[in-house]
């Protein structure tokens, strides 16, 4: 064993307490995973809806949606 | 509805994939980026924002493959599904009881199959990133490295799950407190 995993766990509190700023890039992750999940989704959902045909829109008998 | 969806299988399809690897991606290079800023702070001491975005720029690719390559690792284990779902007759489920033990024995061994890649596979990133490597050099790295501290790795993913759940039940616990 090159290390006790008592210190290894005690250092990186000890290196954590001391750069708050380790958190940013996670911080970051999730806020831009959020807002790429978000963008798809809206994306994906508009590129269904926009398949449909004005004739569906007027004629609400002929949508595949009812 | 059903049938609107039917009519855009692929486009959905193509579109869940594209949203994958750009997720990916995006983590990929943050992941990359926490992993330079602690390396500078364990070696100095202090860690900067520039760091984050040096090591992401630098890392990203090679991380992004490393990330494919184990999550087509992890689709393999699909396999262990595949002897129940053939002898399943979806059409009477109530009479296949040999199709249902084989596909929760293929659960089972999924579930085995996945805690070890993912045991296994766990100082790949790091491995990748500190030494600054290639995708399939990353990973042969990291299995390298687990097969070299095999408690430790082991040891130090328990300690991780423990304070996960711990932070999980304090969750659930506040989540339960009114205001």
């Amino acid at each position: 064993m090159a290390e006790d995993i008592g210190k290894i766990l005690s250092n990186g509190i000890d290196t954590y307490s001391k750069n708050f700023n380790l958190c940013v890039p996670f911080i970051l992750n999730i806020i831009f995973l959020v807002l790429t999940a978000l963008i798809i989704t809206i994306i994906g959902f508009f590129s269904i809806l926009g398949s449909f045909s004005f004739k569906e829109y007027n004629d609400p008998e002929a949508s595949p949606w009812r | 509805m059903m049938s609107t969806l039917s009519q855009h299988v692929y486009e959905i399809a193509a579109l869940v994939i594209i949203g994958l690897l750009i997720l990916v991606f995006i983590a990929s290079f943050f992941t990359s980026g926490a992993i330079g800023m602690a390396r500078q702070a364990t070696e100095t001491g202090r860690s900067q924002l520039s760091t984050m975005m040096e090591a992401g720029k630098k890392n990203v690719v090679n991380l992004f493959l490393a990330e494919i390559m184990v999550m087509l690792l992890f689709f393999a284990g699909i396999v262990f599904l595949v002897p129940g779902i053939k002898n399943m007759d979806f059409s009477q489920p109530s009479e296949n009881a040999t199709a249902g033990v084989l596909l929760l024995t293929g659960f089972l061994l999924l579930l085995i199959y996945l805690l070890i890649l993912s045991v296994v596979l766990a100082a790949v990133r790091y491995a990748l990133v500190i030494e600054s490597l290639g995708p399939v050099d990353g990973i042969l790295a990291g299995i390298e490295f687990f097969k070299k501290n095999m408690f430790d790795v082991i040891l130090l993913l328990l300690v991780t799950f423990a304070v996960a759940f711990v932070s999980a039940i304090i969750n659930q616990v506040m989540g339960l407190i009114r205001l």
